[in-house]
């Protein structure tokens, strides 16, 4: 009785670590415009991801408003990537020819990111043939940052955490690309 | 050197884009293993990477480039004529483009509509270039206005290629 009884209070004191695991928020379900618009790009599984876990996505009622949403998605990673690439720059010395890289690279991504803001505001004026060459340009300054790296003498390592982030950027580009080809259509 | 001008002057590069020039230097440009030619066919696949470009000439002499799509966004409505998809300045005579400083980064061919012609222009340089102001977009540029704005001079070499959308394969 007496191990019963040491079992059940175990038990009690167990329960609440038990219950309280967090349960995870379940990804929302694309709606049949997110579906069929990400249908059309490149990148099908980014495009549904990225635009699912924005609530606006779920609201929209035209692929461009669509399109809208992913270009603010890939500018604010293109500002996450140049501070990012800041961030490596000022923890690397000074004289350190890496640093001198990834300070270019940081501003290249800016550009980035202010030509995705250009392209942005051409969506809003349906200025779609703008838009495009915008999220253009924007799609080949990660290339621009990595080949700084290259075209060192000795070669330099391209950091890993940059590596990630042109790959993302440039994926988000292709795809939001595809969609602004539907447009005007 | 009139069998240099005449292709331009047929595609209205000359016209168009540049005005009448004696061309004064050469270049070569390849796209992988194809060799640029007036008026050759590139798909947008292959010139997704910058091009080689090497440039005839002697050290000290500096040079320009710029390389421009005039039918975009569709050669029947070139509104945005032109859109400039690179700018490499400070190049040595007789080097590789990769010697130069690429004020605007390389942004690869991807025609819309239509048959787009992608020209690339060769300036020769009186001095070092200047700190370039960064573009606040690449449609409507101007390269006469580029060059005059720059004192470039007249082009000493140009050639062009046609592009246009391949169909896209969807996994799904």
């Amino acid at each position: 009785m007496a191990t019963t009884l040491l079992l059940s209070l175990l038990l009690l004191l167990l329960s609440p670590l038990t219950f309280s695991v967090p349960t995870p928020t379940p990804t929302p379900t694309p709606t049949p415009l997110v579906r069929s618009t990400c249908n059309a790009t490149t990148y099908y599984d980014l495009c549904v991801a990225s635009l699912s876990s924005d609530p606006a996505a779920a609201a929209a009622r035209d692929p461009t408003a669509l399109s809208s949403i992913l270009v603010s998605r890939a500018a604010a990673d293109a500002a996450n990537a140049s501070a990012a690439a800041a961030s490596l720059a000022g923890a690397a010395a000074a004289a350190e020819p890496s640093a001198a890289a990834l300070r270019a690279c940081a501003a290249k991504y800016a550009a980035a990111r202010d030509a995705l803001g250009r392209a942005l505001a051409a969506l809003a004026a349906a200025e779609y043939d703008y838009a495009f060459v915008h999220v253009g340009a924007a799609a080949e300054y990660p290339r621009a940052c990595r080949a700084l790296f290259r075209r060192q003498a000795p070669r330099l390592a391209f950091p890993a955490e940059i590596a990630r982030r042109e790959d993302a950027l440039e994926r988000l580009c292709t795809d939001a690309l595809d969609i602004i080809t539907l447009l005007g259509d | 050197m009139a069998n240099f001008i005449e292709p331009l002057v047929v595609g209205r590069v000359i016209g168009e884009v540049v005005d009448l020039f004696v061309p004064k230097n050469t270049m070569s440009v390849y796209y992988g293993p194809k060799h640029v030619t007036n008026g050759c066919d590139v798909k947008p696949s292959m010139s997704v990477d910058p091009p080689n470009i090497q440039i005839a000439g002697l050290r000290p002499d500096l040079y320009t480039l710029v390389m421009t799509d005039p039918d975009a966004p569709s050669p029947s409505d070139p509104r945005m004529r032109e859109v400039v998809h690179w700018i490499v300045v400070d190049i040595p005579g007789g080097a590789d483009l990769k010697e130069g400083l690429e004020v605007l980064p390389y942004m690869c061919p991807r025609p819309l509509l239509g048959i787009h012609r992608y020209v690339f222009i060769l300036f020769e340089q009186k001095l070092p270039f200047p700190v370039v102001a960064p573009m606040q977009s690449r449609a409507n540029f101007n390269t006469r206005l580029f060059a005059a704005q720059y004192d470039l001079g007249p082009p000493v070499s140009s050639v062009f290629f046609n592009s246009q959308r391949e169909p896209a394969y969807r996994k799904h």
